[in-house]
């Protein structure tokens, strides 16, 4: 029964889709009312950056982008971005490769613990690595422990499409007799294009934006210099001269992408049974692929892990100052608990308005926080500093503000989780409930969110993991008093006070990573099967 | 039967949400208690106020961040300002606001309790503490007389690859301002364009006491807490890296003050004139200088931990008031390619 609703649906989006979203609004008109806010909020960071550019004028605002430490913070963001993504694009597609595709002994388990440094948020690796030697401080440094923390996000959806290929392809291909290596380049790479153009984005965008780890372990590029000039001069210009520029690089790697992925289609025409792939026979390459999975695992996970422990045994004689741990965790987990519900709420009626009522204003709204995403949480901080004093003091340095920021951050997120639920509600079974007289907002409530309940929930876990590791936006927007497993971990690491910090490290991971592990991977799931 | 139960998880999720609403963290939101705007190292600043609440009643809660975040932050608030307190690791910050006229006038018993070079001109904010600029060295690898003798030979080749300095420090700017001084702005400029080559340019200050410990650099620019910091912690006899005070009258020697100032719109105006009576008092500078590598202002308070009488450092002659809020020290370190 439930098959052929959701078949129905398949076939509703397919074909008829005009006709399924022409008239059916079981998402009630105040939806409209999200959108303009998103829209408008979204615009705030772009708006602020360009006011403090007016602000000191043309000839400051040139003297300011074009000085030397400008190039210089250019070329070492560029170098950070290419090389950990096209690390990240080796270790990912070359461990993928092996778990879906060899015949490495014990593959089921492999595909458990592969993915699982994503349970090991990056400014805990950094600080873990950092509290081992000081040797890891630098690029090379910050390459290693951030490849680490971010392959598996290349590895996921590569896995996914190694699993889902048709085998057809490659049994052609060895027919007429190319050998392996000539397959994967010429068969299996193209296919693999769509899925790594994915991981790419997200790996470079990462990167443009992070932040913590790269400050703990001294590589300086546009996120950690904006933060410096934020918390050495009086005026705001600098920083947001050097947010212009972070944002138009972010904006050519989204675009970059989309002509990217624009151009190439992989679909099979006919969805039916794919025949298993036959594993590659690994012979005398077995024991250095074992070993090479062995040692990526050590590094990602058990080196940070072991680190973590051996701090908290430390600490252990000393008295830990529980009570400011547990508020700590409290505050964390209060503010990522709150600003996750809100997220999902805004990003389901983002995304129902998208489905429901499309729109040109529905289409925008949608796809703009997208872009808002490739802003670094400071850029976005600030504005919002900015223009509530202006705007709504009452709300300076509340909870409502940053839960404003959160939801701006990690709408892309919300999103993305939430799209394929409501694909599958069909329309058909709002209609009906309307048809039978209920007002729209009982069918959102008693027939479209009890069906989306999975994806609803998997979408909340999701963006309340990313908040518990929050930290630029918490910094600046945090009510006087909070303070987060994040800040101190950030505070405390940044003092070099490892054991101190230890605890913080080992809760977040806990509290945070464990479950966004579970999550990503369920996720992944879901989209493999559909 | 399923239907329900998903009703009931959304009824659950709204209430568990209610329960979050009414706990939102918002604590300074009580009413009578004190804000304090925080950019010194909180260790000895919670000290302070702790032994305050414990004599007065008086609530304090704490707002940490960076000495120019936060006083940018009094400046776009204005008169929304929930600050009581601008307790500023930095003089530059106090000035800065003091020039734009965001400053309450102090009490005068507050700022005579401090001598009249660490305090503002307008009496609108008063030193509490001040650190060394000091030459951090490993003993292994070079002995303490084989120093340069003045912050200015750093400069110089024969020291290239040899040290680390932190230039985008607030302090480190009023040391450029020191140099500006005492030696001329195209001579500071020369001077910092030779660190540029020379010198290993660290982002924090703490990473460079531990650079010099195991040996990445010989020496290394920085203020003298973070020495003590770093001592404390790990052990004074354990560490290679040790203190060269300059002295001399050297731009190298420049005491940096932190001080504080209360907000003209704050709006605790007589709890913060407590607060700030409370950090010059005697007793609230003995137990400053117990928690702190930084060396109480008031004549007279010993700080315990001090490797030099305050007396005997003989620093440059450049005051705060001098320093002002060193924008051009940024200037100059933007032209040179450092900032």
């Amino acid at each position: 029964m439930a098959e052929a609703a959701f078949s129905l649906s398949a076939l509703r989006r397919r074909g008829s889709s005009a006709l399924a979203r022409r008239g059916s609004s079981a998402a009630p008109s105040w939806l409209v009312l999200p959108l303009v806010a998103v829209a408008l909020l979204a615009a705030l960071p772009l708006a602020y950056v360009a006011w403090q550019a007016a602000a000191v004028g043309w000839a400051g605002s040139a003297a300011l982008l074009f000085r030397p430490f400008t190039a210089a913070l250019l070329a070492s963001t560029l170098e950070l971005a290419a090389a950990v993504t096209l690390g990240s694009v080796l270790v990912g597609t070359a461990a993928a490769w092996l778990v879906e595709r060899s015949d490495l002994p014990g593959r089921s388990v492999w595909r458990v613990l592969v993915p699982l440094p994503l349970a090991m948020p990056a400014l805990v690796s950094a600080f873990a690595w950092l509290s081992l030697t000081p040797r890891v401080e630098g690029m090379a440094g910050a390459v290693l422990v951030l490849v680490l923390a971010e392959y598996p996000l290349v590895y996921l959806p590569v896995a996914a499409a190694l699993r889902g290929m048709d085998p057809a392809l490659e049994d052609v291909a060895r027919s007429v007799g190319h050998g392996p290596w000539r397959i994967f380049g010429r068969t299996v790479l193209p296919q693999l294009v769509p899925a790594l153009s994915g991981g790419v984005l997200l790996v470079t965008l990462h990167m443009l934006v992070e932040f913590g780890p790269l400050a703990l372990l001294r590589v300086e590029t546009f996120t950690t210099a904006i933060y410096e000039a934020y918390e050495l001069s009086y005026d705001g210009a600098a920083a947001a001269m050097l947010s212009a520029v972070l944002i138009a690089l972010c904006l050519c790697v989204m675009a970059a992408e989309l002509l990217l992925r624009g151009r190439r289609r992989f679909s099979r025409a006919a969805s039916g049974a794919i025949a298993a792939h036959a594993p590659a026979r690994l012979g005398h390459a077995t024991l250095p692929a074992f070993a090479g999975l062995a040692a990526l695992l050590g590094l990602a996970l058990g080196l940070p892990v072991a680190m973590l422990a051996y701090w908290l045994l430390l600490a252990r004689r000393a008295a830990l100052p529980l009570d400011r741990i547990l508020s700590a965790v409290g505050d964390s987990v209060q503010l990522a608990a709150l600003g996750a519900v809100l997220t999902t709420a805004v990003g389901l009626s983002l995304v129902l308005a998208a489905f429901r009522r499309r729109g040109r204003m529905a289409v925008l709204a949608e796809r703009l926080p997208f872009v808002v995403h490739a802003l670094p949480g400071l850029v976005v901080a600030l504005a919002l500093v900015y223009f509530c004093l202006r705007v709504a003091p009452v709300l300076y340095q509340t909870t409502a503000l940053l839960l404003v920021a959160y939801a701006l951050l990690f709408l892309p997120l919300a999103q993305t989780a939430l799209r394929p639920a409501v694909e599958q509600v069909p329309p058909a079974m709002e209609e009906v409930a309307l048809a039978l007289g209920r007002a729209p907002w009982r069918v959102l409530l008693t027939v479209t969110l009890p069906n989306i309940l999975p994806g609803l929930s998997a979408a909340t876990l999701l963006v309340f993991m990313q908040l518990m590791k929050e930290l630029t936006a918490t910094l600046v927007l945090a009510p006087t008093g909070v303070r987060t497993l994040a800040m101190e971990l950030w505070a405390q690491s940044s003092q070099m006070k490892y054991g101190t910090a230890a605890p913080y490290a080992a809760l977040l991971v806990l509290v945070s990573g464990a479950p966004a592990y579970w999550a990503t991977v369920e996720l992944q799931k879901r989209r493999g099967r559909r | 039967m399923m239907l329900s139960r998903s009703r009931r998880a959304v009824a659950g999720g709204g209430l568990l949400l209610a329960s979050l609403l009414g706990a939102a963290p918002g604590r300074a939101a009580e009413a009578g208690t004190l804000t304090i705007y925080n950019s010194q190292d909180e260790g000895p600043v919670e000290a302070l106020a702790a032994a305050f609440e414990k004599k007065t009643g008086i609530k304090v809660a704490f707002r940490d961040n960076g000495a120019p975040a936060l006083a940018r932050q009094i400046v776009d608030e204005g008169d929304h300002t929930p600050a009581d307190i601008f307790y500023a690791e930095y003089s530059t910050a106090l000035v800065t606001l003091a020039d734009k006229n965001l400053l309450a006038p102090l009490p005068g018993d507050v700022t005579a309790a401090i001598p009249a070079q660490f305090n503002g001109a307008k009496h609108d904010w008063v030193g509490v503490t001040a650190r060394s600029f000091v030459l951090l060295f490993n003993r292994k690898l070079i002995a303490e007389d084989k120093l340069p003798a003045s912050i200015m030979d750093l400069a110089k080749p024969e020291w290239a690859g040899k040290f680390a300095y932190n230039p985008r420090a607030a302090a480190f700017l009023e040391m450029v301002v020191a140099v500006e001084k005492q030696k001329g702005t195209e001579a500071a400029k020369a001077w910092l364009t030779g660190l540029k080559a020379n010198g290993k340019a660290f982002p924090k200050n703490t990473a460079m006491v531990l650079a010099v410990d195991r040996g990445e650099v010989e020496l290394a620019v920085n203020a003298d807490n973070y020495w003590l910091a770093v001592a404390k912690e790990r052990g004074a006899d354990t560490l290679d890296a040790r203190v060269h005070y300059i002295g001399n009258k050297d731009p190298g020697a420049l005491l940096t003050v932190s001080g504080l100032a209360i907000p003209k719109f704050a709006p605790h105006r007589a709890e913060a004139e407590r607060f700030a009576a409370y950090a010059v008092s005697e007793e609230g500078q003995k137990v400053l200088a117990e928690a702190a590598g930084d060396v109480p202002l008031r004549p007279g308070v010993v700080s315990p931990t001090a490797l030099k009488p305050f007396a005997s450092l003989d620093p440059s002659p450049v005051s705060a008031a001098e320093i002002g809020d060193a924008a051009s020290a940024l200037d100059l370190e933007r032209a040179v390619g450092i900032n």
